[in-house]
This record gives structure tokens, C-alpha cells and sequence, in this order.
């Protein structure tokens, strides 16, 4: 029977193992006070040993070692002595072991509170990171706070309007300079007929000087030929002369300031209807170039937005799972307490072990259980010189370089 | 002005928790580590909600109520118990030492809220 105990698999929850090893050791200690027969209830402590050494076996679910090998033949050591003295002697052991369960639970206890305050810790400084991003996010959809002169909030939808607005308001400007500019090429046109028109009326009027001075040469050569009595007359005939000089002169004044005109018409004509063609094809290439980055800023705007609205939904979803994981983490706090319990149950089965030693101090001779005892106990300190968890906090471990 | 909650439990994490969740909400929060420290800063704190575990060394959250109770400044604060204990008969104790509500761990950080908007607005 002890062989199939010892060699069994050591598995399954330290609280199931604390819970049959204290109701066994309350319904022993029930019985063997009723009972008054010690001798009766071996195959009871036999039982009872086995689960609560098993139990301090398991320590939290320690492994047992596979290279542990069994203590052979420890009941030599312990031949020819009686159970109390058994139990006497390995009173300290058990109780030992129990002390190293309780110390573990409350490593467990604590690696579990502080574990638990750091992720808290994390989850609280992500929940604030998402509120901030969150913020950030309605900040730059809702606009500068400063506004603009009208103290309306400036969105980069409304800068887009704006922009938008004042491009098109820009190019339909240009566009109506360029059309007064071609209508001002039309009117200098008019104006050049106009002065060709007055040139011609001034080749009239030279001829008429041309005409004016021939008739005064007549007069003076019919004066001439008068003699005498045509003196007074050749005197007219000369001022008239004069006059048509004076007019010839005056006519080649005006062709010459209207020539200059002319060309100062042409001129400005020439840059007029350069800067008409030219700035209707630059206004239709820029219209089409502002209504282009328009709709390009516009779908920006609006994948922007898109973007934005989903930032939203994912610190929304992200304070949704922080709170989940904030109930979760809770488990700490219940499971702390369930250890605080078993601790009690420990000390209770303790104590038991105590008095049910105490009671068999004074029962004679020797008995199979001596070697179960034995080996468990060997086997138990074994398991406390390989304990694989060694941790006493949730800083990070030790690095060691080879 | 921004009301003031006193989170009273043994457990740091639970405190931070609570804290966490209540401030998030724009709470200022207060934290004691168990009963007598809770008692201690209530006397001196203008306190508009208590929310105290049950189960802590020195001074539970049961007596923590009743000594609440015997304050003037406390006759009807807010008392919410947050504990693992979930029978009924201890229900019934904390309801007769004048405890406002009982709320059984593990919380969940929406429903806490939703419970304390309620009580304290």
C-alpha cells in the first residue's frame, strides 16, 4: 500500500490536497477520542499521512524531481522504535514541511500582489496614453482654439473652403482682366482707324497748303507783270505765301506727333494683347491645377477624417478592454484570501499532527506506517533542497553571462 | 467641485484599481489600508463616498460602517461595501450597521462607476 502511495503522480491543487487533509485529521482526532482504541485507527493514519505528506509534497504544485530516487530502507534507522517515538522524531520534519507550505503560500500571495499592482500600474498608464490620444485627436478635428477673425473656429475642412474660395475668386479675376484686356485691344484698334482717318484729313489739309502756296506764287508773278499798280497786290500774295508755309509747317508737326502717337498706340497695343493671351492660358491652367489639389486636399480631408473616427473607436475599444482586464486582474485579490485560508487550513493540520503524536507517544512496538513516514519524509526534504522557485519578487531576474 | 471618494481595502492592487477607475471619471480619490486607517482619514477628509472591503486587518469593513455611523459628518455618506464575501447573512449584517450598498468582487470598472454616479451623482 505505501509503495502505490509514494510512487503515485504527484499532481493536482494544494487546496483539494489542504481540504481531505484536515477533514481526515479532524474526523482521525473525532474518532480516536471516541474511540479510545489507538491501535485500531492505523490503517486511518496510515491514510492520513499519506494525503497530508503528499500534500506537503506538493508545495504549490512543485514538480517532483524525476531523478529522485527513494530512500532505501530509512525504516533501518528507525527499527526497534516505537510509532509514538516515530512520530516523535518526525514531528519536527512534518512540521517543517508544513511551515515551508505556509512560507510558500505566502511567497505565492505576495509575487501574485506585486505582479498585479505593476500590470494595474501598466494598464492605468495605457488607459491615460489613450485618453491623450484620444484628446489630441478631437483637438485637431475640432479645429484651433484661437479661431479666425471672425472668432469662428479654424478647421482644416473650413481652411480647405477657404482656400478653395479665394483660388477660384483669384482665377475669375484674372480671367475678367484678361477679357478687358482683349477688349482694350479691340478699342485701340478703333483708335488706330481714328488716326488714320485724322492722317488723312491732315494729307488733305497739305494739300491745300500745297495749293494755297501755288495760288500765291501766281499772284505775285501776275503783280509782277502789273508793275506799278500791282506792288500792293504782291505784298498780299506773299503773306498768303507765308500762311501756307506756316500751315505746311504746322501739318508736318502734327504727322509727327501723331506718328508718335501711333507707335506708342502700338506698342501698348502689342503688350496689351500679350498679356491677354497669356494670362487666359495661364488662369485656365491654374483654375484647373486649383481644382485638382482641391479635390485631392479634400479626399485627404476626408480619409483624414476617416482616420480620425477610427483613433476614436480604438481608444474606445481599448478603455472597454482595460476595464475588462481590470475586473480580471481582481482574481489577485480573491485568491489571496483563498491562500490566507489555506494557510489556516495548514496550521490546523499542524497542530493535529501535534496532538495525534502526542497521543501515540506511549503506544509500544514497531509498525509498517514507520517506513511510509520514513520515505515520505525523506522524499520531503528532498523536494525542499530542490525547490525550483526561488522568487521573491516580480522584478526582473538576474542575468547571468557565461 | 470635484467629490471626493475614500477607497478603503487591504489590497494595494484592488486600491489602485479602484482608484484608477474612479479618477478616470474625474473623482479625486482617497486610499486607506484598512479599517482604523479608513476611520482615521474620514474624520479629517470631507468625504462624499466610502467604498471599503469587508475583510482587513485591524478594524473590518462592518465595524468601519458602524463607526461611521456614530460620526455626525457621516449620518448619511455613502457607504459602499466592495468584498469577495457574497452571503447573504453578511449582507444583512452590513445592511443593518448602515451600509448604503454591497458590491461583490470582482467589480466591473463600468458598473462601479454607473453605481457610484448614482449614489453621489
Amino acid at each position: 500500500m505505501h509503495s502505490s502511495s509514494v510512487s503515485r503522480p504527484l499532481s493536482g491543487y494544494l487546496a483539494v490536497s489542504l481540504v481531505c487533509a484536515a477533514v481526515a485529521c479532524v474526523a482521525q482526532a473525532v474518532w480516536l477520542v471516541a474511540m479510545s482504541l489507538p491501535w485500531q485507527a492505523l490503517p486511518g493514519l496510515l491514510a492520513l499521512f499519506a494525503v497530508s505528506t503528499s500534500m506537503l509534497l506538493l508545495r504549490a504544485g512543485a514538480p517532483v524531481p524525476a531523478d529522485h530516487a527513494m530512500a532505501e530502507d530509512d525504516g533501518g534507522k528507525l527499527a526497534g522504535t516505537p510509532l509514538g517515538q516515530a512520530l516523535s522524531v518526525h514531528r519536527d520534519a512534518i512540521a517543517r514541511g508544513v511551515q515551508a507550505v505556509g512560507a510558500d503560500i505566502g511567497r505565492t500571495s505576495g509575487l501574485l500582489q506585486e505582479a498585479v499592482t505593476s500590470l494595474t500600474d501598466s494598464f492605468s498608464g495605457m488607459h491615460e496614453l489613450t485618453q491623450e490620444q484620444q484628446r489630441i485627436t478631437l483637438a485637431i478635428t475640432a479645429g484651433s482654439p484661437n479661431g479666425d477673425a471672425t472668432g469662428e473656429r479654424i478647421t482644416f475642412e473650413r481652411f480647405v473652403e477657404h482656400s478653395s474660395s479665394a483660388m477660384q475668386a483669384l482665377v475669375q479675376n484674372i480671367l475678367n482682366n484678361s477679357q478687358v484686356g482683349m477688349k482694350l485691344v479691340g478699342q485701340m484698334e478703333t483708335v488706330d482707324s481714328q488716326i488714320k482717318s485724322a492722317l488723312s484729313i491732315l494729307a488733305e489739309v497739305e494739300g491745300i497748303s500745297k495749293q494755297t502756296n501755288l495760288l500765291a506764287l501766281n499772284a505775285a508773278i501776275e503783280a509782277a507783270r502789273a508793275g506799278e499798280a500791282g506792288r500792293g497786290f504782291a505784298v498780299v500774295a506773299d503773306e498768303v505765301r507765308k500762311l501756307s508755309g506756316r500751315t505746311h509747317h504746322f501739318s508736318d508737326q502734327i504727322r509727327q506727333e501723331i506718328g508718335q502717337v501711333c507707335e506708342s498706340l502700338n506698342e501698348a497695343e502689342k503688350a496689351i494683347h500679350s498679356m491677354a493671351s497669356q494670362d487666359m492660358t495661364f488662369a485656365l491652367h491654374a483654375k484647373r491645377e486649383a481644382d485638382d489639389m482641391t479635390t485631392q486636399v479634400a479626399q485627404i480631408n476626408e480619409e483624414l477624417a476617416r482616420a480620425m473616427a477610427r483613433t476614436s473607436e480604438l481608444a474606445g475599444d481599448m478603455e472597454a478592454r482595460v476595464g475588462k482586464a481590470v475586473t480580471a486582474l481582481q482574481f489577485q485579490d480573491i485568491t489571496t484570501q483563498l491562500l490566507a485560508n489555506c494557510q489556516g487550513r495548514v496550521a490546523v493540520v499542524e497542530h493535529l499532527f501535534e496532538a495525534i503524536g502526542r497521543e501515540f507517544s506511549a503506544v509500544p512496538g514497531r509498525l509498517p506506517v514507520q517506513d511510509v513516514v520514513a520515505e515520505l519524509v525523506s522524499r520531503t526534504d528532498a523536494m525542499e533542497a530542490r525547490n525550483p522557485v526561488a522568487q521573491k519578487q516580480m522584478a526582473g531576474g538576474d542575468i547571468d553571462l557565461f | 467641485m470635484t467629490k471626493m471618494i475614500l477607497a478603503v481595502d487591504d489590497s494595494a492592487s484592488i486600491r489602485q484599481m479602484v482608484a484608477f477607475t474612479l479618477k478616470s471619471a474625474g473623482y479625486d480619490v482617497i486610499e486607506a489600508v484598512d479599517g482604523q486607517d479608513g476611520l482615521e482619514k474620514a474624520k479629517t477628509k470631507a468625504v462624499s463616498l466610502v467604498l471599503t472591503d469587508q475583510n482587513m486587518p485591524r478594524m473590518d469593513g462592518i465595524s468601519l460602517v458602524k463607526e461611521l455611523r456614530a460620526l455626525p459628518q457621516h449620518k448619511s455618506t455613502p457607504i459602499l461595501m466592495l468584498t469577495t464575501e457574497s452571503s447573504d447573512q453578511m449582507k444583512a449584517q452590513g445592511k443593518a450597521a448602515g451600509a448604503t450598498g454591497w458590491l461583490v468582487k470582482p467589480f466591473d470598472p463600468a458598473k462601479l462607476l454607473e453605481v457610484v454616479t448614482k449614489v453621489i451623482g
